[in-house]
């Protein structure tokens, strides 16, 4: 069978086996093989459970403020735009409209804001911590990244003394700095999703009861490992390292001269490479689907008595993993078929470098309609964060969906590519090709 | 026949190189250098954010430059070809990988300066520091591609090892390539040894493969 | 000075497998054929006297100089391999000048030679193309020319007329018969007809041994009278294919002339003339190969 024979060539090639020590490691090197490191326990009266962050105006508003009068007077704000940490200094022009926002929350005149802005020398930046992302942002020893933004570092040692005022609707205060944002460009920490951060409550037990009865009662626990997994296996490596197998074995066809002699095959283009495609694909699950089992295999004894779905790490394979891996090695095929060089692995490379840098910033959760890689890493808060998780699945979905069938749609231009390379009508750079002989034709007539 | 006095005249061979073996890679790397400051505030950085932008983004061009050192020969027919003529074909792949670490170090150095310009806190050791990061990344794509006669799979260990330094963070110790951020540049040294041994491995290797066939 | 390639007792090996069982050969100025079939050992040969290659044992002098040198060999040497490809940006100039200053020559040289090379394989016009447009025949030409630049005493071509069309491959041969005219020219190919109307010595090469190394005269002499050709019906053709050697055959209407090697005449056969192609064939045959008539047949 086609099928069978085109995944034992894949098997057996030196890029496959470099493939799967690259899996491997990157796996092991976000450490799902040590789950059982992260247990989930019932949480006994009297403990404490941890934050979360709520929406309380009486705790976000003063202290969303006092940070932007500090940046605004040292004129040296910090968002983070994609992920990554960026100090944004406004023109003269741009400080006087945050001024004016400034007054519109504190009640106080704009003048008087920036003369006391102006009398206060900048402070020095004091000593930064490291944190990748920037201050506020933390790295967890399993490759995530947190963001803490309340625990705010001040910079100046004077502060600007200016309060909410009081008749300040919450509302409306969201709306200016909402403009705030806007005049930083988005990604600060006033951006109306971000004021959130600023509220923090500690959880109730009931709340943590509640939790962990969802992990057990949805997730069967084991859902929530394979999620895990799948955060970290996507991110790492299956939304990267399929490209380069589609690229060097299609690459490797004309290296050995084999297309000419493929073409005049006689096989339908359209099941060739939709076999070949298949074959990738399934080549690249393999080592995923293994490794999975053996990471969630890892926390089956620590549950005893307590119902296991032991179906779910195939279920997130499937259905979280698989459209990554289809996604990335379509535009390998793709862009290798069309092209004839390895062009894809720098497109692929590209948005993978995008996608892992927005990641830092959503990494407890991204489920963008465009994301290549879907996060949901369970960060500090507690273990899979089951509702979370429920509450974004039809995004999720849709993501994974739009995924799988943008690769399918790449896959049948592919073939048509593929189909007319076979008739002669494309190749490489046919056209130009065409023009060359042409002219050359041409030449060799009239020498003739 | 008389030859050429001077008998390996490493200009000319540069020049005819860098126009039809390098462009490619040279606009990939200069295409890395426009696109990092859409991604990265590169203004008003203090030092250890400054380091972010070098060490985590224009470091990697020296993927971009280095890992395809070898493939113009990895056409068997072409190195048939030149390694039949009287002017060493490693030789020829020593001129390469010095001009690109050249133009690899220079990009870094004129993105330091482009960030100096923007008021960050930016010093020549930390341009040093992301060229040392360069080095290693690309020499390490070299020397799978040598390894390997195959520049495509040249340029996964590079990207693997950046993925893992964004995963596993410090934990890798004097090979984290992102140091300068925590304000550390020890490891910085042993990249960039690293770097040229595995360079040195690379050139060797190339070299002994055609014959050890 | 010594202008003769002297091979003694040479045996390559590609990993555990040999691809050269002792070879001995000397070879004298003129164009020296070195005939055989794909992957008889006629490449790995060629590539070992070009230095691509390192030989296990044995010894090789190329005029007077051990092939351990490669250098001094590299510049007495112009090797074309079996494809010709340049870095595919490359135009034709271009090409020729980059492997000028590989050959090692003088600026002034370089301008001057590949004038005169491109002049004499016909290619002057075709200066600012790009080497990936050439035609097969042109771009083998260009070869000949970049193997000449630094005006070789051996010229080693691998395979130089293969997928040429008829046209082209007569003028090819005409050229080199040109060149070897003051040097040593070592020409493979599978190709009897190449070997017919240029060489006078020649070697069959068969897995990786000399089978024979002579004059083409002394090679027909050889096949004197053991040569035949005899009329079939088709009917009987099987039966004849197994057990005959058949070196040609025919058809026409319900009959099929046979030519074919055997050591005594049979019935109904006539003996003839022997050419260069039964010749081999008997070489091969003798050296026990049977399965030939598909290789070779089709080059007539």
């Amino acid at each position: 069978m086609l099928l069978l024979q085109e995944i034992k060539k894949i098997v057996k090639s030196i890029p496959y086996m470099i493939f799967v020590a690259a899996v491997v490691i990157g796996l092991f090197s976000q450490g799902v093989f040590r789950f059982q490191d992260d247990l989930l326990e019932e949480p006994q009266p009297g403990g404490s459970y941890g934050y979360k962050h709520e929406e309380i105006a009486e705790q976000i508003m003063p202290a969303a403020l006092r940070d932007l009068l500090t940046e605004f007077s040292n004129n040296n704000y910090t968002t983070y735009p994609i992920g990554f940490i960026k100090h944004v200094k406004l023109s003269e022009s741009k400080q006087e409209k945050m001024a004016e926002i400034l007054s519109g929350i504190t009640g106080n005149d704009k003048d008087r804001i920036l003369q006391e802005a102006a009398g206060i020398t900048p402070g020095a930046s004091g000593n930064y911590t490291f944190q990748i992302g920037g201050d506020g942002m933390q790295q967890d020893g399993n490759g995530g990244f947190t963001i803490g933004s309340d625990e705010k570092q001040q910079n100046s040692p004077e502060k600007m003394a200016f309060a909410v005022r009081d008749d300040m609707d919450y509302a409306r205060f969201k709306e200016l700095m909402g403009q705030a944002d806007d005049l930083l460009g988005g990604g600060s920490n006033y951006a109306v999703d971000s004021l959130i951060g600023y509220g923090t409550v500690p959880l109730t037990y009931e709340e943590a009861k509640e939790r962990y009865d969802l992990a057990i009662s949805s997730d069967k626990v084991t859902g929530g490992y394979a999620r895990l997994f799948s955060d970290y296996a996507g991110v790492m490596v299956l939304s990267i390292l399929p490209v380069f197998l589609a690229v060097i074995l299609g690459m490797k066809d004309r290296r050995v001269k084999m297309e000419a002699l493929i073409y005049t095959k006689k096989i339908s283009a359209a099941k060739l490479t939709f076999i070949r495609y298949l074959a990738l694909v399934i080549a690249a699950m393999l080592p995923v689907i293994l490794i999975s089992y053996i990471s969630n295999m890892m926390v089956w004894s620590s549950y005893p008595g307590i119902q296991l779905d032991y179906l779910a790490p195939l279920k997130y394979d499937f259905g979280w993993l698989l459209p990554s891996v289809m996604i990335s090695t379509a535009i390998g095929m793709f862009l290798t078929e069309l092209t004839g060089t390895p062009i894809a692995v720098a497109v692929q490379g590209l948005w993978w470098m995008f996608d892992v840098n927005l990641g830092i910033k959503s990494v407890s959760s991204g489920y963008a309609l465009l994301r290549l890689a879907p996060r949901h890493n369970a960060g500090a808060d507690s273990l899979f964060r089951t509702q979370d998780y429920l509450d974004h699945f039809g995004d999720l979905v849709q993501n994974r969906l739009l995924m799988a069938g943008i690769a399918l749609a790449l896959i049948l231009l592919t073939i048509l590519i593929y189909e007319s390379k076979r008739k002669g009508k494309f190749g490489g750079n046919a056209i130009f090709k065409k023009a060359v002989s042409s002219i050359r034709d041409r030449k060799n007539k009239s020498q003739a | 026949m008389q030859f050429s006095k001077k008998r390996f005249p490493v200009l000319e061979i540069a020049k005819i190189n860098l126009r039809h073996n390098a462009p490619l890679s040279i606009a990939v790397a200069v295409l890395l250098c426009l696109v990092t400051p859409l991604l990265i505030g590169t203004a008003n950085l203090d030092r250890n954010s400054a380091a972010m932008p070098l060490e985590m983004f224009v470091s990697l061009v020296g993927v971009v430059l280095l890992t395809p050192i070898f493939q113009p020969e990895q056409n068997e027919e072409i190195d048939d070809l030149v390694s039949s003529k009287y002017c060493s074909t490693a030789k020829v792949h020593l001129i390469r990988t010095v001009y690109s670490a050249g133009i690899a170090a220079l990009l870094i150095c004129v993105f330091t300066v482009s960030m100096k310009l923007q008021s960050c806190d930016v010093t020549p050791v930390l341009a040093l520091g992301a060229i040392a990061d360069a080095l290693f990344l690309g020499s390490m794509g070299m020397l799978t591609s040598a390894l390997t006669g195959n520049t495509v799979i040249g340029y996964m260990p590079p990207l693997l090892y950046y993925a893992l330094n964004i995963g596993m963070g410090p934990k890798l110790g004097s090979l984290y390539l992102f140091s300068m951020v925590t304000g550390s540049y020890t490891a910085k040294l042993w990249l960039f040894l690293a770097g040229l041994l595995m360079m040195a491995a690379a050139l060797f290797y190339q070299r002994l493969r055609k014959r050890m066939a | 000075m010594n202008n003769s390639i002297e091979i003694k007792g040479l045996n390559k090996f590609y990993g555990k497998k040999q691809a050269l069982f002792d070879v001995n050969l000397s070879i004298q100025q003129g164009m020296f054929g070195l005939l055989g079939r794909n992957g008889a050992g006629k490449t790995t040969l060629m590539k070992t006297l070009a230095t691509l290659l390192q030989k296990k044992n044995g010894v090789i002098t190329v005029c007077g100089v051990p092939i351990e040198n490669a250098k001094e060999i590299r510049r007495i040497i112009g090797y074309l391999p079996q494809e010709f490809s340049m870095y595919p940006s490359m135009k034709v100039g271009e090409a020729m000048k980059y492997l000028a200053i590989l050959s090692g020559l003088s600026g002034s040289q370089r301008k001057e030679r590949i004038d005169a090379l491109l002049k004499k394989v016909n290619l002057t016009e075709h200066r600012d193309k790009k080497v990936k447009a050439l035609s097969g025949g042109m771009k083998r030409r260009l070869g000949i020319a970049q193997a000449l630049l630094n005006n070789p005493k051996v010229l080693i071509v691998d395979e130089p007329t293969a997928g040429l069309d008829p046209e082209e491959r007569v003028r090819f041969r005409n050229l080199l018969s040109e060149i070897a005219e003051d040097k040593i020219v070592i020409l493979s190919t599978h190709i009897v007809g190449d070997i017919e109307a240029t060489c006078e010595d020649i070697a069959i090469i068969n897995e990786g041994r000399v089978i024979y190394n002579g004059t083409v005269d002394a090679l027909l002499q050889e096949a004197e009278g053991r040569v035949f050709t005899m009329t079939a019906s088709k009917r009987e053709l099987p039966e004849l294919k197994r057990q005959l050697s058949i070196t040609s055959m025919h058809t026409q209407g319900n009959k099929v002339h046979i030519r074919f090697i055997a050591d005594n005449l049979m019935q109904g056969a006539k003996t003839c003339e022997p050419n260069i192609e039964d010749a081999y064939m008997l070489y091969l045959h003798t050296s026990g190969v049977r399965e030939i008539l598909g290789e070779i047949g089709g080059e007539w």
